[in-house]
């Protein structure tokens, strides 16, 4: 209870018309952590993280980041905010026309107000960062499903955000390419940056993350660190659910 | 008497000339038309996206009203209405001496005929070339509003720096289509006296009655023009 929280659920409920997808949530999330949410299908582990920055409207409740209510804000509050919370989206979504380096300038340059020139000596950092400095110039065409995740991961951390949310950012990968990029995520785990990662990737859960959370049908059944996770799940759903993922017979996706 | 061709009665002396006094207003009322068509496609996509359902309705209505009423009819009545509606200083300076504005042929580019003709037809092709837009932009995955939102971006930094261009390419060939349609349209605008290459043949027909010639010689240049056009705009697209 030192610091407050970098997120805070209060009482949150999300409905798509007669479908309701969150159930009341009520959660914060440490800044600095590292938080892997799982859950099987439509268990509204997108739609949670998705309401952080108000890609979604919470139905009811609402939810504060360092204090300010996403749910709440007017247009501005909400830019500014959204620039402190680097997104990840599962199909990447780069700006086709664009190259690698003017995707992560772009909102440097129209939303931060930076030169051309602050802009790309950022944007070659982060690109770096990633590993991709060298492709700077490549249209998202031009690159593999992995390279392009990390560019977009590259785009998120431009604006030095303190908080970087993914949605399944390896399920539209080729199996081959999954390894890059949860590298490059376990290595912003070393950073102080809060990470809220929505994934299936257990090993990675197991790992990296300080805390796990595991959803089904809208609520919150675990709230674990990954050791009392993975060994002692209380929950039969959870069990059931690590038996099916952890099974040799399971595939990557799903 | 048999029908026979003769085509210096449209290629020499004074018929030449009007000829190419026609070409100049031709490309010019094109290039500023042209202009004004891109202005409006843009400014009315942006108004068919926005937030308050009057707005977008009110845009849709304008859409269908352009869209399904004659140009020649619209051109009518932005110069013989439109025109009376300005107010008077306006019209006196509209009508006045501007010798900068002056093209080949003694054709002002102030003058009634040309403004109205320019805002008709670009307005016109506006409205059809913000259609083409907005098909693409339908196209444009929904991802891109997204990732956009999730930057920060507002709602005109997304339409113009991330929407409108994919937009822009998806739509790529009906919308060069339209512009050439823009070009060939300019040759209603003689029906409200504008001097551009139509209006010139029928000149030419009037005065020596070398009408085949006159309207071959100007058929041969909306050609030329609409060639030069087509490879300006694909220049460095695949077809």
């Amino acid at each position: 209870m030192a610091t407050p929280p970098v997120i805070e659920f209060r009482d949150v409920h999300k409905s798509f018309g007669a479908l309701e997808v969150i159930r009341g949530i009520t959660l914060g999330i440490d800044r600095g952590s590292v938080v892997v949410v799982c859950g099987p299908s439509g268990s509204g582990k997108s739609t949670l993280i998705r309401m952080v920055n108000r890609l979604e409207t919470p139905t009811r409740g609402e939810i504060l980041v360092d204090g300010v209510s996403s749910t709440h804000a007017g247009a501005e509050a909400l830019r500014r905010l959204r620039t402190g919370v680097g997104f990840v989206f599962q199909q990447f979504n780069l700006y086709p026309h664009m190259s690698a380096r003017q995707n992560v300038t772009l909102a440097l340059r129209k939303v931060l107000g930076q030169t051309q020139a602050e802009a790309d000596a950022v944007a070659d950092e982060v690109l770096d960062q990633v590993g991709l400095a060298d492709k700077a110039s490549s249209l998202p065409g031009q690159l593999s499903g992995g390279q392009q995740q990390r560019v977009a991961i590259a785009r998120a951390l431009a604006t030095r955000p303190d908080l970087l949310l993914f949605d399944e950012p390896t399920s539209a990968l080729d199996p081959e390419m999954i390894g890059e990029v949860l590298s490059v995520i376990r290595q912003l785990s070393h950073h102080g940056i809060t990470l809220v990662v929505v994934t299936h990737e257990m090993g990675f859960a197991r790992t990296v993350a300080d805390r796990i959370l595991f959803l089904d049908q809208g609520r919150i059944e675990e709230d674990a660190p990954p050791e009392a996770f993975f060994e002692a799940a209380r929950s039969p759903r959870a069990r059931q659910f690590l038996s099916q993922i952890l099974s040799p017979l399971h595939t990557a996706g799903d | 008497m048999g029908f026979a061709i003769d085509w210096s009665g449209a290629l020499t002396g004074q018929p030449r000339i009007w000829l190419l006094c026609g070409l100049a207003v031709t490309l010019a009322i094109t290039l500023v038309a042209g202009a004004i068509a891109t202005v409006l496609a843009v400014i009315l996509t942006a108004l068919r996206l926005s937030p308050v359902a009057p707005v977008r309705g009110a845009t849709r209505a304008l859409v269908s009203l352009v869209r399904n009423t004659p140009l020649l009819i619209q051109l009518m009545v932005w110069y013989f209405v439109g025109f009376g509606l300005l107010p008077m200083g306006v019209k006196a300076w509209m009508t006045g001496d501007h010798p900068w504005a002056v093209l080949p042929g003694n054709v002002s580019v102030c003058a009634p005929e040309f403004a109205a003709s320019a805002w008709g037809v670009g307005l016109f092709i506006g409205v059809f070339l913000s259609e083409e837009l907005r098909a693409g932009l339908n196209a444009v995955a929904p991802g891109q509003r997204e990732a956009a939102a999730s930057q920060g971006l507002g709602a005109w930094d997304t339409l113009t720096a991330i929407l409108l261009p994919q937009a822009l390419r998806n739509a790529y060939q009906p919308v060069v289509g339209q512009y050439l349609n823009l070009m060939k349209l300019t040759s209603i605008t003689c029906s409200i006296g504008l001097a551009e290459i139509t209006y010139q043949a029928r000149h030419i027909e009037s005065f020596n009655s070398h009408a085949f010639e006159a309207f071959a010689a100007g058929t041969l240049l909306y050609l030329a023009l609409g060639l030069v056009l087509e490879r300006i705009l694909t220049t460095g697209r695949q077809a």
